[in-house]
């Protein structure tokens, strides 16, 4: 009865919570643009600093015809020729540590270039339109001035920010259900008590559809912002990804192990070993410098207040979704077991 | 000590029925053989010094020889009984789990040792005077992939279909403890750059540690059966 009033009730909120974010999404948070005075006054701070670019656009077409652009090294050469001689028509830059790319126009197909994780903006030239950052080279940063240089990216596909309200959400809601999955999985080793295992199977398939969820809009975002639909030097991408191929294991060894304690046992071991590698794995490669690129942060620098509470609108819808599946979950095993129960019994009357 | 016992145990069946290892060197012949007919039209003659390449049929191999090993291992356990025998030795689960990796060590880097070779002979690669930089990369590495191995393959041991289950618990979990790291490690040694693979070294020995501390607290819930 409880279990019921709790799905009702999280149902409920869920449901309001996510008409909210849609609403809020589309009609309240603005689009993610570059405000060109403030990129300007930045820019003139950090003129003449070694920092690292985090992620910028810039328009060449705004750029008239300066030749001293020197941008040779970051880019795929020849593609720079083409432009220069007048054999492909206006580009999109973006450096980003994920990856330097380029497009013929807005929203047709990039392609990944090479790894701009250590530039240094050295000058800046401000034309009418929007800036340009102009010889850009290499070396060490000051980590610090990332969140800076992020709040002024800008996006080339705005209007596809706002898959980010449910995307990230999502992520999050599939963090929490796997580290349900972690604290049950220990509770089992420790207390051995079913209720445990419990929580830590059901919480691991909802954090699978949750998961999912965030790996499949991910993509479809990122395929109009950064041109491609996956960026393999990206941890954060590739560590959801492991995590998630994780604990569809962790669910495939559970239905290989019909007894039920032991596939307590058994699974509540590989929970842990699942969960704990990949936040290790994350937190060892930001401790240890490393030639991965280590900080990840072009979404949610920029963020204005509407858009920040839009997301908070949203985790929120997303966590009480969280726990009305997981209220549900309850209630369904509830009733197979009946469903088992029932089953024996005319078993052994035949 | 009993760590030792457990491992010389398992080592002795070995060596009598050496079905194991030949059975795994076979194994990784083949591998290295099909990465090579694979990417014959890609290499053409000069196969030479690719160090990305290197390291990705080095690491892939390794990982399945582990992986195969693994499973053999437990295999014998599960065919005789003697898992319960095991059980019923008064040790816990936590030796049980050291000995078993170190058995299984022995034999996973000697047939790692042995990919190196046939990777050098069918790649016709030059490692370039960095042979004990590798082998030691590849004790790490071997190690590394064997606590995980072992870890898992006693969760796996007495699934349905454990052959099966076993790849799919495996390589998420190495994925980011071994194989990326031991990439870059093995492409930053072959470049001639020895010294940018220490904090990926660093990395899989944190991982090794990881997993012992793991594979030593969980093992008693493992053997439970």
């Amino acid at each position: 009865m409880r279990l019921i009033r709790l799905l009702q009730s999280s149902i409920v909120a869920a449901a309001v919570l996510l008409l909210l974010t849609s609403y809020l999404a589309f009609y309240y948070a603005p689009l993610p643009t570059m405000n060109v005075r403030t990129a300007n006054s930045l820019a003139s701070q950090l003129e003449g600093q070694k920092l690292e670019v985090v992620g910028f656009a810039f328009n060449i077409t705004d750029a008239g015809d300066r030749q001293d652009l020197n941008l040779a090294d970051l880019m795929d050469y020849q593609r720079w020729i083409d432009f220069k001689e007048g054999r492909t028509g206006p580009h999109w830059w973006t450096v980003n540590p994920l990856m330097v790319r380029w497009s013929i126009d807005v929203g047709s197909p990039h392609a990944p270039m090479v790894d701009g994780q250590n530039i240094t903006a050295q000058g800046i030239a401000s034309g009418g339109g929007p800036t340009i950052w102009n010889s850009l080279t290499c070396p060490e940063s000051g980590v610090e001035k990332l969140t800076d240089v992020v709040s002024i990216g800008t996006f080339s596909a705005p209007v596809a920010q706002k898959i980010f309200y449910f995307h990230m959400p999502a992520a999050w809601t599939s963090y929490l259900a796997f580290g349900a999955t972690l604290a049950g999985s220990a509770l089992y080793l420790w207390k051995e008590e079913e209720r445990y295992d419990r929580m830590a199977g059901y919480s691991a398939e909802i954090g699978l559809v949750f998961g999912t969820i965030a790996i499949v809009t991910g993509p479809i975002w990122a395929k109009e912002e950064w041109g491609v639909y996956w960026s393999w030097g990206d941890l954060k991408l590739v560590a959801t990804l492991v995590l998630w191929v994780a604990f569809v294991g962790y669910l495939a060894l559970r239905n290989a192990v019909p007894d039920k304690e032991k596939r307590a046992r058994l699974s509540a071991v590989y929970g842990i070993a699942a969960f704990l590698t990949v936040p290790a794995s994350l937190l060892g490669q930001r401790l240890l410098p490393s030639a991965h690129p280590t900080v990840i942060a072009t979404s949610t620098g920029g963020l204005s207040i509407e858009a920040g509470i839009t997301v908070v609108v949203a985790v929120l819808a997303f966590t009480c979704l969280y726990v009305a599946l997981l209220a549900f979950r309850y209630i369904l095993a509830e009733g197979e077991e009946k469903l088992e129960e029932l089953k024996r019994r005319i078993g052994g009357e035949i | 000590m009993r760590t030792l016992t457990l491992a010389r145990k398992d080592l002795i069946v070995e060596f009598r029925s050496k079905q194991l290892a030949s059975l795994m060197l076979l194994f990784s012949l083949v591998v290295i053989l099909a990465f090579r007919f694979a990417l014959e039209p890609m290499l053409g003659a000069e196969s030479g010094s690719l160090p990305n390449l290197a390291a990705a049929v080095i690491w892939i191999s390794y990982s399945f020889a582990a992986m195969m090993g693994m499973y053999a291992s437990f295999q014998n356990e599960r065919e005789n009984d003697a898992l319960d025998g095991l059980r019923l030795c008064p040790v816990e689960g936590g030796t049980v789990f050291l000995g078993k990796s170190l058995a299984n060590l022995m034999v996973v880097f000697v047939v790692d040792v042995a990919t190196l070779v046939f990777f050098i002979i069918f790649f016709n690669y030059d490692l370039g005077g960095h042979v004990v930089e590798m082998l030691l990369l590849t004790l790490l590495g071997s190690s590394t992939l064997v606590l995980i191995g072992t870890l898992v393959s006693g969760i796996a041991a007495t699934a349905e279909a454990s052959e099966i289950v076993l790849p799919v618990l495996f390589i998420p979990l190495v994925v980011f403890s071994v194989i990326i790291p031991a990439v870059n490690a093995t492409r930053s040694i072959l470049s001639n750059d020895v010294s940018g693979a220490f904090n990926q070294v660093a990395f899989i020995a944190g991982a090794a540690i990881l997993f012992t501390a793991l594979g030593y607290l969980t093992y008693d819930y493992l053997l439970e059966g």
